[in-house]
């Protein structure tokens, strides 16, 4: 370790760019990333690094990513690969979500923070950073007005160390933020997590394990906590639980206690394991709140910021990518001579605009989380498209990308492609901004793919290739885009309604059912607002396409569900109503394209959506369902009869799409359109875009 | 749990909504046809069973206020009660109600899936009704929905939660309920031309007459009885939605508030332990003090239409106001 010894002082202490209150992953980044950019930074810690710290130990693959960004994974010789995330259920089993591999960067990795956080460090020493460790933090120069720096005791001497910004990565229990009156007031916040390590176990799979929910010790009451079992390697483990509820939290060592004795004795892999070592505690907080995530002079990243995944406790990617974008606000501040403290607004924008789709904005209460919750619980088993893309939202948000919902789009070309990605930043934001307070779980959906490089189709991406084959850039297409794809959402809801058991004892709370149509009501009446703002012809359209999806669902509703055989046209119209012919039409007449054109236009969408519709059911049928786990039992022979019956109506339906694309003007959107007329389909496409066969 | 209860016309003053409010239920089935018989037969089942209408009436009281008489009124009106029957269908699936309106719920004769998929066929249509007028009422409708979804999702995430506040509670009374009171008397007096003023008396009076009549259903599903509901009493209490009256005893600290909380926790109530949560509450003297602040909402409604002309209109929603609460005992 690069601690330097002994003490080094350096000759100038007022010199810094910024002060670093806190070495773990989101302080050590932070550092880093300020290094790196020729700032001189101090990091400090009270501790002497490698130290111990209580925590899980697993890092997504956005951790990860962070991690290669950071050129630091290579030095983690202790980690330990893992595939995906398997969720237990009480009572239940077990679901694998897996990540997706396509460019060999879909792992992450289990190292214990003993590693992983003395390596950061010693990184962000490499790159430049002053690191002073046994040093302690004891107070703010300035107040909640304006922080002008920050009081150190290091080496028996008290520094005042004046400096444009103080990063408090302190953690959860941040003093630092404490001072600047930054700490919620809602004790509420507050979760505990305790976590110890085990030996000699059996067969553990390459899989963070979470489990959900535990019950607390009388069995009565279901807790908002889980458990967890990492795997660091060689038989090892990381076992913990994590609670989130404050009337209880002094039940956390009960709860680890027990959660531990049922794995000893019902979990076949642990009969021959040992405690390594002894469980230790932490609090957790999940209050990440924009307003309260700095003053002038002063940002707080990682848990200081209360950056804790409410589902799954994970907040070490947060953590790293708070601390990377705190460097890059002070840096610009910096470059751009802002004389004074640095102001952390813009990095509490883009905070906010990041992590509001894993965190409430500190308004609503942990009861949404209860909500969620019961309904993680109540819809386990159920792959309904609303309940898995919440699943995959809440417990597996880094393998959830807005792709799950249709098809990856194919590349268009270049122009076209930087006009749709602009066009959908913006809808994003839209979409983000009614749902952020209330249904923060899908402001994820909305936004452009991660890194921008992949477009899935979208019902606003229809709207927006179907407005370029006219070419007028209408200033309501972002609105109409929100409410199409708004209107997709809900009808997903819509649909995840099931029957309830009749049975004639005590019935369970309907939470499933609950949950769907609060869902499916909530999103429409936002699509509705949208819609509004087109004005009465624009919301009778829309009005009408929802009727028609209506009257699809109920008569698909009597049809028999398994019989496979391709549904009848009612019920295709249906599907393609607001998802497809919607959105082609209403972008068709925005972009300015003549009438005929827009009724093509029309037309394509219904025939798409048909054939999307079908590509839907050949899907389930094959066993390779959107919305289902990793393994989906059930798969026909790709001889069945069935199959064949599909994929000859797929090939019409797009076959009359891409003629009724004929009387539009050619140019990138009428060739892209064209490309998207045959549904994605797992198994093998022919260049007439013929789907061969089925895996 | 939405207000909606046996119909009782009374209140009724205006012999000239009285006479429009006849066309309604045909406009209704006009508005609703559609194209699969089944959907149809779903989409009418309970707006055959009557109802009240209360929200239509209030529209065209409303627009008594007004200067001009604007055609399709009767639509504005069709729509706000496909609205609320939309809601109805979309609260007995969230509380696997089995009756509603003294028959079977929708969602009991056709299953829970088609019940959705009705209850949002009604919305469409009511939007369609909507898409006819100006802009601007769109916006108002949809908001109103809005407002009305975040007051259910609020009242969802607060189930079971015995720690709600009173505040909490009735800023979600205000939006589940209140909400598809205001906008018909909103919409009623715009589409008509009303000045600003009127405009606003009658919102809030639309706002507090909501209120009223959900804080004393609230006390009803307490007290009340199966005759007089049209479904088993404690339904609410039993789906975790703690009303107003259960809250107060709640907040309390005496025995009876200690019992009253192991009552609820436990996890499926037999009927000799709702009888006790209801035996608990009633003789707290909490439902009696929730009737008080029923009548309170509902002469400040009334008050609200002080500055308004006198007539046949005013009188109806003076008297249904007194009609909110006096049904409640």
């Amino acid at each position: 370790m690069d601690t330097p010894d002994p003490p080094m002082v350096p000759d100038r202490l007022d010199g810094f760019d910024a002060v670093v209150v806190g070495a773990g992953p989101g302080g050590a980044a932070a550092a880093y990333r300020l290094a790196t950019l020729g700032r001189r930074v101090l990091l400090v810690d009270r501790r002497e690094f490698p130290r111990d710290k209580c925590c899980g130990d697993g890092l997504t693959r956005s951790a990860v990513r962070l991690l290669a960004e950071l050129g630091v994974l290579d030095e983690l010789t202790g980690a330990q690969r893992v595939g995906g995330v398997r969720i237990r259920m009480r009572g239940r089993g077990g679901r694998d979500f897996h990540y997706e591999d396509p460019d060999g960067t879909g792992y992450g990795i289990v190292v214990p923070r003993l590693e992983l956080d003395a390596v950061l460090c010693r990184r962000a020493v490499r790159a430049g950073a002053v690191l002073w460790t046994g040093a302690r933090a004891t107070g703010l120069l300035g107040g909640p007005a304006g922080v002008h720096g920050v009081q150190v005791e290091y080496a028996g001497r008290r520094f005042s160390l004046r400096t444009p910004a103080v990063v408090a990565a302190d953690g959860a229990s941040s003093r630092l933020a404490h001072q600047a009156g930054l700490r919620s007031p809602d004790r509420e916040w507050t979760g505990f997590a305790a976590r110890g390590y085990f030996t000699h176990i059996a067969d553990l799979d390459e899989l963070l394990e979470i489990h959900l929910p535990l019950a607390d010790v009388t069995d009565r009451r279901v807790l908002p906590s889980y458990g967890w079992v990492f795997p660091v390697g060689d038989g090892t483990a990381n076992v913990g639980v994590g609670l989130f509820d404050p009337a209880h939290r002094e039940n956390v060592r009960l709860l680890y206690e027990r959660f531990v004795t049922d794995l000893m004795a019902t979990d076949h892999r642990f009969r021959a394991a040992r405690p390594a070592g002894p469980m230790t505690g932490a609090p957790l907080r999940l209050d990440f709140d924009p307003s309260r995530c700095g003053v002038p002079g002063l940002l707080l990243v990682g848990d200081a910021a209360g950056l804790v995944s409410p589902f799954t406790g994970e907040g070490i990617s947060f953590a790293l990518e708070s601390g990377l974008l705190a460097a890059d606000r002070i840096d610009t501040a910096r470059r751009r001579t802002e004389t004074g403290p640095v102001d952390p607004a813009p990095y509490a924008r883009q905070l906010a605009a990041r992590q509001s789709g894993y965190f409430e904005t500190g308004r609503h209460s942990v009861r949404r989380y209860l909500l969620a919750w019961r309904v993680l619980d109540a819809t386990f088993d159920d792959d309904r498209p609303l309940f898995a893309l919440c699943r995959r939202l809440a417990l597996f948000p880094d393998g959830a990308r807005a792709g799950v919902l249709l098809d990856p789009l194919p590349q268009p070309a270049p122009e076209l492609a930087r006009d749709l990605r602009r066009d959908l930043m913006a809808v994003g934001e839209l979409l983000a901004g009614c749902v952020r307070e209330d249904w923060p779980m899908f402001v994820r959906l909305g936004g452009v793919d991660e890194d921008l490089s992949t477009l899935s189709l979208r019902p606003a991406v229809l709207l927006l290739v179907a407005a370029a084959v006219g070419g007028r850039e209408h200033p309501l297409r972002h609105a109409l885009a929100a409410a199409v794809d708004l209107g997709l959402l809900a009808g997903l809801a819509v649909d995840s309604a099931r029957e309830e058991p009749r049975s004639t004892g005590p019935r369970p709370t309907p939470w499933g059912n609950r949950f769907a149509v609060l869902v499916a009501d909530f999103l429409l009446a936002r699509a509705y607002e949208f819609a509004a703002q087109g004005g009465g012809p624009v919301v009778a359209e829309f009005a009408e396409a929802l009727t028609v999806a209506c009257e699809g669902r109920a008569q698909e509703l009597r049809d028999d569900p398994s019989s496979g055989g391709g549904a009848g046209g009612a019920v295709l119209v249906g599907r393609a109503a607001i998802a497809f012919e919607l959105p082609c039409r209403l972008g068709g007449r925005l972009g300015g394209a003549r009438v005929p054109v827009v009724n093509a236009l029309a037309t394509y969408g219904r025939e798409v959506g048909a054939a999307h519709a079908l590509g839907e059911q050949l899907r389930e049928l094959a066993g390779a369902s959107r919305w289902g786990g990793s393994t989906q039992p059930g798969a026909v022979a790709p001889d069945d009869p069935r199959v064949a019956g599909l994929l000859g109506l797929i090939a019409e339906h797009a076959q009359r799409a891409r003629e009724a694309l004929r009387i539009v003007p050619a140019g990138p959107a009428r060739e892209l359109l064209a490309r998207l007329a045959t549904p994605g389909l797992p198994g093998t496409v022919d260049p007439d875009g013929r789907v061969m066969s089925v895996t | 749990m939405t207000v909606d209860n046996a119909p009782d016309p009374d209140w009724l003053a205006s012999a000239r909504t009285r006479e429009a409010l006849a066309g309604l239920d045909r406009r209704m089935r006009e508005a609703v046809a559609a194209s699969d018989p089944a959907l149809w037969a779903m989409a009418t089942a309970l707006q055959r069973r009557g109802g009240k209408r209360i929200r239509p009436a209030l529209l065209l009281v409303a627009a008594e206020f007004g200067t001009v008489r604007p055609a399709h009124l009767l639509d504005a009106a069709a729509a706000l009660e496909l609205l609320h029957l939309a809601s109805l269908y979309h609260d007995d699936v969230m509380d696997r109600a089995v009756t509603r309106r003294h028959g079977p719920s929708v969602n009991a004769e056709w299953g829970e899936p088609a019940a959705v998929v009705a209850g949002t066929f009604l919305v469409a249509r009511a939007i369609a009704l909507l898409a006819a007028f100006d802009d601007r009422y769109g916006r108002e409708a949809a908001a109103a929905l809005v407002a009305l979804c975040t007051g259910q999702l609020r009242e969802t995430e607060n189930a079971f939660y015995t720690g709600l506040t009173e505040a909490e509670h009735l800023e979600i009374i205000a939006g589940k309920t209140a909400t598809l009171f205001e906008l018909p008397c909103r919409l009623g007096a715009l589409l008509a031309g009303a000045p600003p003023a009127t405009v606003e008396a009658l919102a809030g009076y639309g706002h507090d007459l909501g209120v009223a009549f959900q804080l004393a259903d609230d006390a009803l599903d307490v007290r009340g009885s199966y005759e007089a509901l049209g479904k088993r009493p404690l339904t609410d209490v039993r789906e975790g939605v703690y009303t107003l009256s259960v809250l107060r005893l709640l907040a309390r600290d005496t025995p009876a508030a200690g019992r009253l909380r192991d009552l609820l926790e436990v996890r499926e109530p037999t009927p000799v332990e709702l009888a006790e949560v209801a035996e608990l509450v009633v003789a707290s003297g909490a439902v009696d003090e929730v009737l008080a602040e029923a009548r309170s909402r509902a002469a400040q409604a009334a008050r609200r239409l002080d500055p308004l002309p006198p007539g046949p209109a005013r009188d109806s929603l003076v008297r249904l106001a007194d009609y909110a609460v006096t049904r409640a005992g």
